[in-house]
């Protein structure tokens, strides 16, 4: 089985500490890099420094409310960009409202994720997902 | 000429038998005077014919010429037969007997002619007369009577006349007197031609430094200049009356608001004869109409600029309460989510009261994050206006159910329902209700498991909803506390904390233009009651079986 390469971004170190926390109990093998801002995100994937080393995931977790640049401006400008646009994008907030999520698919969001309240079922949403990514998904040709 | 007539007539009657009286009253005169001549000899021995001429002038006078003619004719043979010598013969014995004879007979024609004449002349004369007379007479009765209809019409007049000045007077007297309205009238050209008090009053001109004036010395000097008093006599009298409210000025330059009528006055041809003014001071009234005026526009303009306020504050209120329920959504989250996480990894390696604590905490965070999505969805309810259809009531009440499953057979709750109405109002919101006061009712229970029944009832053009419980009531002072927002009414366990849901009930009812109370007796359960419009055209049409 294939190691997921997986960007996390997510301003709550809390929230990094249960994906994290989730990722554990997955039978999958996720090679998880974490930024905390928008800013760092797109620093990240076009490999600036610091992140001159780093890897194009093969998915990427992204949080909305986020301080520099939002998810959703991180998004738009992945969009925008050739070399990005079709990198897959799950979007992974609190959020319930409906703006959000409507924004979200416009700007060709792969899937919206609301993170649950119960704890349990967090950890289920990021198995299931990473669990069905790695198993079902056909990825994009590198 | 009736009667001219007539008394003509009666002349013609009286000559007929005339006829024969005349000849009677010749022979009876002529004889008369034989016997007096014959019995009285010796006086008329030298004149025995006197007193025949006398007989002859009687009869001629009499019975007119014929008479005459008779008695001449008698009293010539009488004389010749009985005093002309040979005596008893008619034959005289000289010539000159014969020649007296004849002069008598002659004379006495003559003078029987000339009786006759006179006396027809008399008669004609006494008939003239008599006519005249009668004329005079006709006159004089249609002179009186002509008179006493004068008479008459003039009574009538004189009494008319004192009946006209009299009241006359009084109106006079009236208007005079008249106090609060200046009264006057003006002559066609505009002139004033009377005063009165009132006007003396309101204006400050005296009577005798008005009369004569033009009525425009009461208009502005910028009225006047316009040309506006001259208008305004114009359009009176081509119109019969004109009423204006509109600034006079007195005799001391002092403005008024005053209220004029002037009626324009034709005599019975239609010929202007004048204007009556009259004008009433009403500037007071005036004043305290333009301060209610001013005092209305500031309190408008109070009321916009509070209600400006209030729709800034409150919507300021919902944008608040929007973010703040989204935005503490996550660190409540991670309260809930950590707490778990504590519990889970660390079970049994704390003791039995840690768990204990952690559960408190996880239960005290899950309890916050549904008071933020229940304000959440009653900001909700306020900036999204219902979306209105004909909702099938009982539908929704059957989805109300299916929410608090759960809850129903926790608590062993029975709900029974007549048949529901199809109603006028957002079925998603509707089902809030339904489910809010369900819920209410059940959690609220007494000592016996829950019962709640709902019914509707038609009244005018909208549904009266009840919702009955045997639950523990609500004390009187509660029943509008409990449909406001977080208001807890109960301290004490067994009964969860209030929320938000009679509060969304009444918001929702509201809305839809209906009302929401309670009634109730403490310890003997609650009714909840609403309204909500039913669907054009009539309640009674829409009810629906169940």
């Amino acid at each position: 089985m294939n190691t997921l390469e997986m960007l996390l971004v997510e301003d709550s170190h809390g929230d990094v500490v249960l994906v994290k926390e989730a990722l554990k109990q997955t039978v999958v093998t996720v090679s998880l890099n974490v930024v905390y801002d928008g800013e760092a995100a797109l620093a990240f994937l076009r490999k600036e420094e610091p992140y001159t080393q780093a890897l194009t995931p093969d998915l990427m977790l992204l949080d909305l409310n986020m301080p520099k640049k939002s998810g959703r401006e991180v998004l738009a400008a992945l969009r925008s960009d050739p070399t990005l646009r079709d990198l897959p994008v799950v979007i992974l907030t609190s959020s319930n409202k409906e703006q959000d999520i409507r924004d979200s698919y416009a700007l060709c969001a792969n899937l919206y994720l609301q993170k649950p309240l119960e704890l349990d079922a967090y950890f289920e949403k990021i198995r299931a997902l990473v669990e069905f990514w790695v198993k079902h998904v056909t990825p994009l040709p590198r | 000429m009736t009667e001219q007539s007539r008394s003509r007539l009666t002349d013609a009657q009286r000559t007929q038998p005339g006829a024969l009286k005349g000849y009677g009253v010749a022979v009876g005169s002529v004889m008369l005077a034989l016997l007096l001549t014959l019995a009285f000899r010796p006086l008329f021995a030298t004149t025995p014919a006197s007193l025949f001429f006398l007989a002859v002038i009687g009869s001629a006078w009499y019975g007119g010429v014929r008479a005459g003619l008779l008695a001449t004719v008698c009293a010539t043979a009488a004389i010749d037969y009985f005093f002309i010598p040979p005596v008893y013969s008619l034959m005289p014995q000289v010539p000159g007997d014969l020649v007296l004879t004849g002069v008598f007979a002659a004379v006495a024609l003559t003078v029987s002619l000339l009786t006759a004449a006179r006396r027809r002349a008399e008669a004609a004369l006494r008939q003239a007369n008599q006519t005249l007379e009668q004329r005079v007479q006709d006159r004089t009765a249609e002179l009186m009577q002509a008179n006493a209809a004068v008479q008459s019409e003039f009574t009538r007049r004189k009494s008319m006349e004192e009946a006209l000045r009299t009241s006359e007077e009084r109106f006079r007297l009236l208007v005079e007197n008249v106090q609060d309205y200046a009264i006057f009238l003006l002559d066609p050209a505009g002139r004033i031609i009377t005063w009165n008090q009132g006007a003396e009053r309101i204006k400050g001109y005296r009577t005798e430094e008005i009369l004569g004036q033009h009525f425009s010395c009461f208009y502005l000097l910028e009225d006047q200049a316009q040309g506006k008093p001259a208008r305004k006599l114009q359009v009176a009298a081509a119109e019969g009356r004109l009423e204006e409210e509109d600034w006079r000025v007195r005799k001391d330059g002092e403005r008024f608001w005053a209220n004029v009528v002037i009626t324009a006055l034709r005599d019975e041809t239609g010929v202007l004869r004048g204007f009556v003014k009259v004008t009433r001071d009403v500037t007071a009234h005036k004043l305290a109409e333009e301060a209610i005026r001013q005092l209305n526009a500031e309190l408008e303009q109070r009321v916009a600029e509070r209600t400006a306020q209030l729709q800034r504050s409150s919507e300021d209120l919902r944008q608040f309460a929007r973010v703040a329920a989204h935005d503490l959504q996550e660190p409540i989250r991670q309260v809930i989510n950590y707490t778990q996480l504590l519990s889970t990894r660390y079970h049994g390696r704390l003791d039995a009261e840690a768990d204990e604590f952690i559960a408190y905490a996880v239960a005290g965070a899950k309890r916050l994050q549904q008071l933020i999505l229940d304000l959440l969805a009653y900001t909700e309810i306020e900036t999204r206006p219902p979306a209105l259809t004909a909702v099938e009531s009982e539908a929704v009440l059957a989805g109300a159910l299916s929410d608090l499953r759960s809850a129903v057979a926790e608590r062993g709750a029975t709900i029974t329902y007549d048949p529901l109405p199809i109603v006028w109002g957002d079925a998603v919101q509707l089902q809030l209700v339904f489910r809010n006061l369900l819920a209410n009712s059940i959690k609220f229970h007494n000592t016996q498991p829950p019962h709640v029944h709902i019914s509707a009832t038609p009244q005018d053009k909208e549904w009266v909803f009840t919702v009955r419980d045997n639950g523990i009531g609500i004390a009187p002072q509660d029943r509008e506390r409990i449909f406001m927002v977080f208001q807890r009414l109960h301290h004490q366990e067994p009964y969860p904390k209030p929320g938000i849901g009679l509060a969304m009930c009444k918001k929702i009812i509201e809305r839809h233009g209906g009302k929401i109370w309670v009634e109730s007796t403490p310890g003997q359960g609650a009714t909840f009651l609403f309204t909500l419009p039913a669907p054009a055209p009539s309640p009674s049409q829409s009810t629906q079986g169940s």
